[in-house]
């Protein structure tokens, strides 16, 4: 086998096939091979995990539930008995983990440990330091649920965005910031809108997802809210730049399916990407707003606008993968070359910053900090 | 006249001293080669000459200087959704169906494999399945699938002057987040020199089109966005969306692929009658023999 060292080509078969297969079983199955180690507490009960996370071992206890999230079921009939025994701070914030480590593995069992995460809470007097902690964590969790991309668990989806709007009614009062909610509330509907617009760019070939006019109404349908949403989000300053983003995004990708869901293109799109530069000099939302507006034009035809768009968001984010893929497509198509060589790492690299892979996830991007701003808490609560 | 030799005096003709482009359909040079599938069934049709094709550039016939059969080495790569869509033994049908077609491929044949997982990803052999599961505890949702950013990526890759390049989509029909518009995509294919195959990977086959999955009392709609666009990709490109047999193994499947993708004639022509620039329409029909299908792409952008 020879293996390139130029981006392209992986192997050759001049000398012999590489041993692609097995590997799995044989590999370490974590997320990196530089990660600390942590003691084995995979198997351990729920109560043990909860004496653990009470003395700050919470390291240990996420690798010991994300272990177990391939049985989630197991942990979530634990957590019934669970809640009978214990209804302090400390036990809620340890759920909403709970909650997170089985979210993609088992999203059903997560939303009912959310669910009494939750219920568990709000029993708490609002405007603690740790009232807000967890609330703002949980924030976070919900809209992580609620951005689909799987296409076999639509059923997920739903059950995350209603999940999430009933969270949002319950945590009203409780001293967040009004126009964070708003956008919260804003982002669950544009996803609730987006996985109805996966089912027109995918097969339907699952009984949940039939192409028909009836899906295509409700398409219509969770737009309008959606867009509905980050207009009334508009009216708070503190995220009116990303309010006015989003809802550009929504209209924009609207328009871009407007053949398939019967709709006429809103025709003030180009202005509101345009006024997100004047609402805010934030990089993560200017990048996203030149992004976007390039994907626009490009799916309008209008090349020269949109290489110029995807040259603006680079400038803000020179290595951004999406960025750098649409704008090769752009100049590939206009019959100029892109520079393979230079373009091909970037674009298949995880490890550059891309805020349009985070877009649909909201304030999930926030969850690991928030998790240790909650994580702060706990301690101070437990004492230590 | 072996294909090495067109490609060399293409060169010549432009003035190329260097190997810069493959001399396909799109590229800026009088000659013009393009490849055509000819099937009876399933089975492709041998011994086909320049008597037996008819080949119309705008509508306009033009004189063959050359068929044969292809057989410069091949550029194999393999799009593959790894997302979670794709589970269980699914997915390890597909993972082990990489290593399938690396034993279908000959000495001087090469491979890569980009997974459409999130963004794309380009695979180095050993960390393909360390990163997938690695992926499975990732923090941030699976990232859903970019299919069609995958296939614009590759579609884009410089051909290589001694080499035929066929790009081979394993899907599940899902596509959630790709950041190239449809329409743009259309452009990539029609400018690239790539064939794409895009063969659906899930046990039971599904349907192509929308219309299969429509209730019995609600209208459906013609078919969906990724219908359309596995259509136009691999009809634009000259390749296929394979339709097998029930019981036909995915490893069939891509050997399938394979096949048809090494016997394909590749037949060469100066354009004559015809202007250069902007899109030309291709029609390939093959007379004096018995086939019931015949592919090429559709036709070609000259900038």
């Amino acid at each position: 086998m020879t293996v390139m060292t130029r981006t392209g080509w992986l192997l050759t078969l001049a000398c012999c096939v590489p041993p692609l297969i097995g590997l799995a079983a044989q590999a370490p199955r974590q997320g990196s091979s530089a990660a600390p180690a942590v003691a084995d507490a995979s198997g351990s009960s729920l109560e043990a995990l909860f004496q653990q996370y009470q003395q700050g071992q919470f390291d240990v206890v996420h690798t010991a539930l994300k272990g177990r999230a391939s049985a989630f079921e197991g942990v979530a009939s634990e957590v019934e008995p669970f809640v009978s025994r214990h209804r302090s701070p400390i036990a809620a914030a340890f759920l909403l983990e709970v909650a997170e480590a089985g979210y993609r593995a088992a999203a059903s069992g997560s939303a009912d440990v959310f669910d009494r995460a939750s219920a568990l809470a709000l029993q708490f007097p609002p405007g603690s330091d740790f009232d807000r902690a967890w609330q703002l964590a949980a924030l976070s969790l919900m809209q992580g649920r609620g951005a689909g991309t799987d296409f076999d668990s639509i059923g997920r989806w739903e059950d995350g965005v209603r999940e999430a709007t009933r969270h949002l009614s319950h945590i009203a009062n409780r001293g967040l910031d009004p126009g964070m909610l708003g956008l919260a509330a804003g982002i669950i509907r544009e996803q609730a809108a987006w996985n109805g617009l996966l089912v027109i760019r995918t097969i339907g070939s699952s009984t949940a997802t039939k192409t028909t006019e009836a899906n295509l109404r409700e398409v219509r349908h969770r737009v309008r809210q959606a867009v509905d949403m980050f207009r009334a989000a508009q009216q708070f300053p503190t995220v009116r730049a990303e309010a006015t983003l989003r809802l550009a995004a929504m209209l924009a990708f609207e328009g871009e399916h407007a053949q398939a869901l019967h709709v006429v293109a809103d025709p003030n799109v180009l202005q509101l990407f345009a006024s997100v530069e004047t609402l805010t000099s934030e990089p993560r939302l200017v990048f996203l707003s030149q992004f976007l507006r390039g994907h626009y034009l490009q799916a309008r035809g209008e090349l020269d606008e949109a290489t110029s768009a995807y040259h603006s968001a680079l400038d803000i984010v020179p290595d951004a993968p999406s960025a750098r893929l649409a704008l090769g497509t752009v100049l590939y198509a206009r019959g100029l070359d892109p520079d393979y060589d230079q373009m091909f790492p970037v674009v298949t690299s995880a490890a550059g910053m891309d805020p349009w892979a985070t877009f649909r996830y909201g304030d999930y991007r926030l969850w690991e900090p928030r998790l240790q701003a909650l994580r702060a808490q706990v301690m101070r609560e437990a004492g230590r | 006249m072996t294909v090495r030799v067109w490609g060399a005096v293409v060169l010549a003709a432009l003035g190329v001293g260097s190997v810069e482009r493959r001399t396909v359909v799109n590229a800026a040079s009088d000659a013009v080669l393009v490849d055509v599938s000819v099937r009876q069934g399933r089975q492709p049709v041998p011994g086909l000459g320049r008597a037996n094709f008819v080949l119309k550039d705008n509508g306009v016939v033009q004189p063959l200087d050359d068929v044969a059969i292809e057989s410069l080495p091949i550029d194999v790569t393999l799009v593959v959704d790894t997302s979670a869509s794709v589970a269980g033994a699914t997915r390890s049908r597909v993972l082990s169906s990489v290593e399938a077609v690396a034993g279908f491929l000959d000495p001087k044949d090469r491979l890569q494999v980009l997974t459409a997982r999130g963004g794309v990803r380009f695979e180095p052999s050993t960390d393909f399945y360390r990163r997938v599961a690695a992926d499975e505890s990732g923090a941030l949702g699976d990232g859903g699938t970019a299919l069609f950013d995958a296939l614009a990526l590759t579609l884009m890759q410089p051909p290589s002057l001694e080499r035929r390049h066929v790009i081979i989509a394993l899907t599940d029909g899902v596509d959630t987040n790709s950041v190239v518009p449809v329409s743009a995509l259309q452009a990539i294919v029609e400018r690239s020199d790539a064939v794409v195959y895009i063969v659906n990977v899930v046990e039971a086959p599904r349907a192509w089109t929308g219309a299969s999955a429509a209730t019995r009392d609600e209208p459906s709609v013609p078919g969906t966005i990724f219908d359309l666009t596995a259509s136009m990709v691999t009809s634009v490109s000259g390749g296929r969306l394979p339709n097998f047999g029930a019981t036909e193994s995915l490893t069939d499947r891509l050997n399938g692929v394979l096949t048809d993708f090494r016997t394909r004639y590749l037949l060469r022509y100066t354009p004559h009658g015809v202007d250069g620039a902007g899109w030309h329409d291709l029609r390939v029909e093959v007379i004096g023999a018995g086939t019931d299908d015949v592919r090429t792409r559709k036709g070609y952008r000259r900038f």
